[in-house]
């Protein structure tokens, strides 16, 4: 039988369902398993979460980056040698990696970027054991590190509803866009498609802003329109440290449906102007479309409502609130399982000099939000960039992962430098050449990055080195991709003009899971935007397809569900972005679970 | 405590500062308030006497407003008005009285003190900030008006508008005119004092501790000068700052001696017996470090000059 639009809610006619989806979704699968699924379905349908223990085993995390076969370190993007003053400031950012099963095989594989001229980007196919190997030049996106531009961010998607990833890079320079080929290969698609803006961008997701079932892109600008290696002025920095609105305008990209777009950014009230290091979406009220976060550098992060057909309304001000802090990173999740998506933004701190720190946007459900970063823990990040909410332990609440440090160099800081003269009455942020010397002194380098683990009620602890991912390098970009498909999630870390860093996840399977890897059809096939709602018992659980959220990073789409000790999931509620609604029920715990939109 | 009861206990702390200033306030001029307080039993409205406390403000607002139409360039009279509106939260009137009472004397540190607590209660420090610039432009009581002018500065730095960068600006500017004071007049301890304050909230990365430690001493020097029968209250704020800006600068010790000589002119004060109840010094310097930051609220109050 066919699941049914809103219909299904007895308990039978559930778990034909159920069965029915997973039915659709074995061709990978063996008969044996599907079987053995089917009996755990009807025996544990009465299965309850059960407390977990919360003490993870030390060092759950091993770095097997080299075994992994990645060995190439992050190359920092070399600008017009007229601001080689604040050269190691300006080239701290390019580190980034998307992830996506590009070829269908089953397996994650990893996009990663390099950032100076001439210098490839990597595509690492996943082997299936653990290792990868460097396809890149092979499948057309090696080379696209040039004289005009170098990368910055990327993310994957199915912008053309084919079946297939496709691939989008943003560049200080034009962007790229590769449509996947189906067979290992990309072709260059910008021009054709209009995607190619020539800002200077740190940050891209894919979402269905219009909920039409196509994917748009939204691309967030950090810099003006200028060419960084041919400045005709070095007037071109933020012209406030704290409310700066001078930094490139970010363009929203509506897919037209016959693989062109148009920027419609400012039809639909998006075109921030804020220096915007990072770009995220989630549905934030729960009405069924994807809201909008601009982190922004220097300055008020933007926070920006879907309201249908009328475009977006800036509801920062009543919501997140404004503030003077440097955004970093937008990452949406919900942290507290009340069934409302909150926000992290990282921002800067070091405890000496400078008492920012990351919020915690508590999302109170009825449109207000309040920063809880503080009393949760998780507010002294360093100096952020990105950061990601999943559950490391599969014990049913979101753990964080939060990279930091911004120049390592030398023992001597720079910020005595930086501080004296940015408060000095006659500053003048705007002009590069302005700025003090920077030379090799550090600026909130050589810092740890932090593991906040989620307490339950006793909010965060600070646990990175514990778990063994207290690394010190200029960390950027975060992956979290289950990459042995072992039912725990792994993570990567682009580290700027440093090695990159693959975690294998060790903490065992002590807590069952359950992944889920959704395909649309009148929905976008990346079903990007869908929420999902887990129950075991008492607890609901919610997650939603990831637009490619965090710093410099792309996350696997697959959705992520630690269950603790149940073995069976009550069921599982999906929103589509369609509107359709399904529900599945008494699901067997430690299982990849395709769902195809009814 | 999450952010909005943090910014709410902020307000509240706000409001009860500002009522017992005003409270205060109408202490120091008995003679007006009692001929305030006259006009009201002898005036036709004299049963009003019993109504709220409202309805009894606004019959002085207006016995003061016809007193100014009998004498116009009476500061004494805007200034009592200013606080009257104020009270009434009717903030522009209150605080054009207050301006216009510090233009017919700007030498007044009392009238320029009421103004810029006022301002703060009213967040609107920009316009004092303004007001004062204007009067140090037209050079009307320069020394005071700089003095003035350099506190406003502070008053307007733990706006949760504004990024250590704005605040640090702030303080740049402050102690540049309480430099202007102090070349002046170097034996003017509130420049000394509110100079070493502004460095004494600066973080220690940005290396102001021996300014911070300078100043205070200076403001030190001054006050024992005075060889007083009996210390004036405001005295003990040397001590309790000259031993904080030593601890930022990790010399302990000296702090606490500093703190010790201040006990035995004050010894009950509470902030330096807090102070020597830390024996670790990780634990006084967090506690200092808490206290003394650019997004605390520096107390720029002056009116403990001229308190009892």
């Amino acid at each position: 039988m066919m699941c049914q639009k809103e219909s299904v809610f007895s308990g039978t006619i559930e778990r034909d369902c159920a069965a029915y989806l997973i039915v659709a979704s074995m061709t990978r699968d063996n008969v044996s398993t599907f079987t053995s699924l089917i009996i755990m379905l009807l025996l544990s349908a009465t299965a309850r979460s059960e407390p977990e223990s919360r003490v993870p085993p030390p060092k759950s995390f091993v770095d097997i980056t080299a075994q992994a076969g990645i060995s190439h370190i992050h190359h920092k993007p070399v600008l017009d040698a007229k601001v080689k003053n604040i050269m190691p400031w300006l080239s701290s950012v390019g580190a980034a990696a998307a992830a996506a099963d590009y070829d269908g095989d089953g397996w994650i594989d990893l996009y990663v970027t390099q950032s100076d001229v001439g210098l490839p980007n990597y595509l690492y196919r996943n082997n299936g054991d653990f290792t990868f190997t460097d396809v890149a030049e092979k499948a057309g996106v090696a080379r696209i590190n040039e004289a005009s531009g170098v990368s910055m961010d990327a993310v994957f998607a199915d912008y053309d509803n084919d079946g297939d990833q496709d691939l989008y890079v943003v560049k200080w320079g034009c962007n790229r866009l590769f449509r996947n080929n189906g067979d290992g290969s990309f072709t260059d698609v910008t021009k054709q498609s209009g995607t190619g803006d020539c800002g200077n961008a740190n940050a891209a997701i894919f979402l269905d802003v219009d909920n039409d079932g196509d994917l748009d892109i939204y691309v967030g600008n950090y810099f003006d329109y200028v060419d960084l290696w041919h400045l005709k002025s070095t007037r071109f920095m933020h012209d406030s440290f704290e409310r700066a609105r001078n930094g490139g305008r970010n363009v929203l990209y509506r897919n037209n449906g016959d693989g062109t777009f148009i920027n419609v950014a400012a039809e639909f009230g998006v075109d921030d102007t804020g220096w915007t290091l990072d770009v995220g979406a989630a549905d934030i009220d729960n009405d069924g479309d994807m809201d909008l976060l601009s982190a922004n550098d220097f300055g008020p992060d933007k926070l920006f409502r879907n309201n249908g057909a009328d475009g977006f309304a800036d509801v920062s001000e009543n919501t997140i609130g404004t503030d003077t802090r440097k955004g970093m990173n937008a990452e949406f999740g919900d942290y507290n399982n009340d069934g409302w998506i909150d926000i992290y933004v990282t921002n800067i701190m070091t405890e000496e000099y400078l008492k920012e720190g990351n919020c915690l946007h508590q999302n109170l459900g009825d449109g207000s939000f309040v920063d809880v970063a503080v009393e949760t823990g998780c507010a002294d990040g360093g100096w952020g960039w990105c950061a990601k909410f999943f559950d490391f332990d599969n014990d049913a609440d979101l753990d964080l992962y939060s990279v930091n440090g911004f120049v390592s160099a030398g023992d001597e800081t720079y910020w005595f430098d930086l501080a004296t003269w940015a408060t000095d009455i006659a500053g003048d942020p705007a002009e590069a050449t302005r700025w003090p010397e920077m030379g090799e002194k550090s600026l909130s380098g050589h810092e740890a990055n932090r593991f906040f683990r989620n307490d339950g009620a006793d909010g965060f602890g600070e646990t990175a080195a514990e778990l063994g991912v207290d690394d010190r390098r200029d960390g950027r970009g975060v992956v979290v991709a289950d990459f042995d498909n072992d039912g725990d999630v792994d993570l990567f870390v682009a580290n700027q003009g440093a090695a990159p860093v693959l975690y294998r996840n060790d903490v065992g399977n002590k807590n069952n899971w359950l992944q889920l890897e959704l395909k649309g059809r009148s929905s976008s096939r990346d079903a990007i935007g869908a929420r999902l709602e887990v129950f075991t018992g008492d607890l609901m659980q919610v997650r939603e397809v990831d637009p490619g959220n965090g710093f410099g990073s792309q996350s696997s789409r697959r959705v992520q569900f630690g269950l603790g000790k149940a073995a069976v999931v009550d069921s599982v509620r999906v929103r589509w972005p369609s509107g359709t609604r399904q529900i599945l029920s008494g699901i067997s715990a430690n299982q990849l679970l395709r769902v195809e939109e009814p | 405590m999450s952010v909005k009861e943090t910014v709410q206990h902020r307000n509240d702390r706000k409001e009860k500062v500002v009522e017992i200033r005003v409270k205060r306030q109408m202490y120091r001029w008995p003679a007006l308030t009692a001929a305030i307080a006259l006009l009201s039993l002898t005036s036709p409205h004299d049963a009003l006497s019993q109504r709220t406390r409202i309805d009894k403000e606004t019959l002085e607002v207006q016995e003061l407003v016809d007193l100014l139409a009998e004498f116009p360039d009476d500061a004494q009279v805007h200034f009592q008005l200013g606080i009257l509106l104020a009270q009434q939260d009717r903030r522009d009137e209150a605080l054009s009285h207050f301006e216009q009472a510090i233009r017919l004397e700007p030498q007044s540190l009392i009238y320029g003190n009421e103004y810029r607590m006022t301002s703060i209660w009213f967040k609107e420090c920009d316009r004092a900030i303004e007001f004062f610039e204007e009067l140090v432009d037209r050079n009307e009581s320069p020394q005071v008006s700089r003095l003035q002018l350099a506190l406003a500065y502070v008053d307007k730095m733990p706006s949760v508008m504004l990024g250590i960068v704005s605040q640090g600006l702030l303080s740049n500017k402050s102690i540049n005119r309480l430099t202007q004071v102090i070349e002046q007049d170097s034996s003017n301890w509130a420049a000394w004092y509110a100079r070493a304050m502004n460095h004494l909230h600066w973080p220690r990365a940005m290396r102001h501790g021996t300014q911070s430690i300078h100043d205070f001493q200076q403001a030190l020097k001054i006050q024992s000068a005075m060889n007083l029968p009996k210390p004036r209250p405001y005295f003990v704020l040397t001590y309790i700052g000259l031993g904080d800006a030593l601890v930022k600068e990790k010399r302990h010790d000296e702090a606490r001696d500093v703190w010790r000589r201040g006990l035995e002119l004050f010894s009950k004060n509470a902030h330096l017996r807090k102070r020597l109840t830390l024996a670790d010094n990780v634990q006084l310097e967090k506690f200092v470090e808490k206290a003394r930051w650019l997004e605390k609220q520096i107390d720029t109050d002056l009116s403990i000059l001229w308190a009892d």
